[in-house]
């Protein structure tokens, strides 16, 4: 057998390093129970306060969205998991320990990427149909209910998971290119959070025009069995955060192979 | 064989490394000595493919560090023994990096054994003292069995039992045909340590060589005890020596021999009641040869400025 290193020997010690760190671990638990946990909070209250919603709002309503809202808040632990997988390394210093026994930058980031994405995704689609599920549930009876049966219902909760993974990517690119956990974690929740409410105080017509770019707007794109006239609709804006992805990992993975360490 | 090939390393304006050219041949444990500041870290740094060179390379049996098929397999090295996540267990740090470069499991145990830490295998490394991290290091640095092994500052923080114990284990690889290459800013640690030694300063090389040569190619002194020491001082300055008082009934002198120190002694009708040609420590030639490249200096001890 060839002791030669390849792809595979080091997804598998990134794997250990990924479960046997309690930041990741507990990362996955807070993104769990805020998802479902917010999920079902949600569900339940939009059902508690049905007989006295407004007739507009009761024709609005989204079964789909509204047993996903835990997502919202989910999404900043997802990301925070994908910075702290790479600025972790960084702040603690072991990245040079790690460099040192794979010295093949691009296989060492290629390996954490899988190690998160298919940790991340696995848990993501776990959860969405969990809390998509117990949001019908309590909906039942009083409350219009959404099925899987549907195709663009099932789309969404599929793509609830995958806004969720591509969002730990981002961080854990922007991880490679800014290295510093709380600076990093900043700008993140910065371009989630911030921006959208920046955007708010922007004339209407930049709104209109640019607002639908943001990645929580994908998000929302993403996770909507409807397509409002002003969307750009779910299949364009998954197809445009995977672009978002590519690029910032892209370029973190240059600066990585680029930097000393 | 690590060969560094006219290396030079730029930090924006700093020159941290500067055309350092040496080999660092198996068999012997080959100290690499500088002061703080002197480029010893930067060299191992490059030498790990962690730095990028900005002129020359760093091969290892002819090849790069980033070309290594297996790295822990053909090098070890101890750099920062804090470089390590806090929240893990040692074993699953060792685990992890086993698994990287495809080495059995079975070894983590092994290196865990070998270095004393087994007991303490399961607790997170955050709560080790620098002593306990430094073994968790050599652990790391051993995993792979390779065959070079290279170890920045590894003393730093052990106890003098440690420090024996390291002493040791250098010696037992180089006597093995490993390579090892040990950085230090302590002369009196590497004389012991050492066999070779390459020492730096501001980035150059400034000499290397086998322990022995570097002393004797420092100037020696002589040491006399003579019935007659004002006479016989007369007499060896008029001989063009140094003469300083060594203690109370001996000279110090530089610039002559003891056979020549015997014979002027003879020819004046002094009598000698001793006569001991001291060889340079290896601390004083280090502290000549880095003299002038010590980055950080202290003023001289008497110099301190007193408030008045």
């Amino acid at each position: 057998m060839s002791n030669d290193q390849n792809l595979l020997d080091v997804t598998k010690s990134e794997w250990i390093k990924f479960r046997s760190v309690r930041s990741s671990v507990m990362g996955v638990v807070v993104f769990f129970v805020l998802t479902l946990g917010l999920g079902g909070l949600i569900s339940w209250a939009v059902r508690s306060h049905w007989s006295t919603t407004s007739g507009i709002d009761k024709l609005t309503f989204d079964p789909v969205s509204t047993s996903l809202a835990g997502t919202l808040f989910a999404q900043f632990a997802v990301g925070v998991i994908g910075v702290l997988f790479i600025t972790s390394e960084y702040s603690s210093g072991s990245i040079r320990t790690t460099l040192a026994a794979v010295s093949n930058r691009a296989r060492l980031v290629s390996a954490k990427l899988v190690v998160l994405i298919l940790s991340i995704i696995v848990v993501s689609e776990l959860v969405c149909f969990a809390t998509f599920l117990v949001g019908q549930a309590v909906f039942k009876g009083v409350v219009p209910t959404a099925s899987l049966g549907n195709a663009d219902v099932l789309r969404s909760v599929v793509f609830a998971g995958v806004y969720l993974t591509l969002l730990t990517i981002i961080g854990f690119s922007l991880g490679l290119i800014v290295r510093h956990s709380a600076a990093c974690i900043s700008i993140f929740v910065t371009i989630l959070l911030i921006v959208p409410i920046i955007f708010a105080f922007l004339p209407t017509s930049w709104q209109n025009s640019y607002e639908k770019y943001l990645p929580s707007e994908l998000g929302r794109a993403m996770m909507s069995p409807f397509a409002p006239t002003n969307d750009l609709g779910a299949w364009n804006a998954i197809l445009l955060l995977v672009i978002y992805a590519v690029v910032i990992f892209g370029v973190g993975l240059t600066m990585m192979i680029r930097r000393d360490a | 064989m690590l060969t560094i090939d006219h290396l030079t390393k730029k930090y924006d304006n700093t020159v941290a490394v500067d055309d350092l050219h040496f080999d660092v041949k198996p068999g012997v444990v080959t100290g690499f000595l500088g002061p703080n500041g002197s480029g010893k870290s930067t060299t191992m740094r490059i030498i790990l493919g962690l730095d990028h060179a900005t002129k020359g390379r760093v091969t290892i049996n002819g090849k790069r560090y980033e070309d290594l098929k297996s790295p822990l397999r053909e090098v070890g090295a101890l750099l920062d023994a804090k470089a390590v996540h806090p929240g893990r267990t040692a074993r699953n740090h060792l685990r992890a990096l086993a698994v990287s470069n495809r080495i059995k499991t079975s070894r983590v145990d092994e290196v865990l054994a070998f270095t004393g830490i087994d007991s303490v295998a399961d607790k997170k490394v955050g709560g080790f003292s620098l002593g306990m991290s430094q073994r968790l290091g050599i652990a790391a640095a051993l995993l792979g069995d390779p065959q070079i092994l290279l170890f920045d500052e590894p003393v730093n923080g052990l106890d003098p039992e440690g420090i024996r114990w390291i002493r040791e284990f250098f010696r037992s690889l180089a006597l093995e045909g490993r390579t090892v290459f040990v950085s230090s800013h302590l002369m009196s640690e590497m004389a012991l340590t050492a066999d070779q030694i390459i020492v730096i300063g501001r980035g150059k090389l400034i000499t290397q060589g086998s322990v022995d040569d570097l002393t004797a190619t420092a100037q020696g002194t002589v040491t006399v005890r003579a019935s007659n020491r004002e006479a016989l001082a007369t007499v060896l300055k008029a001989k063009g020596a140094v003469v300083e008082l060594a203690s109370d009934t001996a000279l110090s002198v530089s610039g002559l021999t003891s056979d020549e120190v015997g014979e002027a002694a003879f020819a004046a009708h002094i009598v000698i009641h001793e006569l001991t040609p001291q060889r340079a420590s290896l601390e004083e030639v280090f502290m000549d040869l880095t003299a002038e490249s010590v980055e950080y200096g202290g003023t001289t001890p008497g110099a301190y400025p007193h408030e008045q």
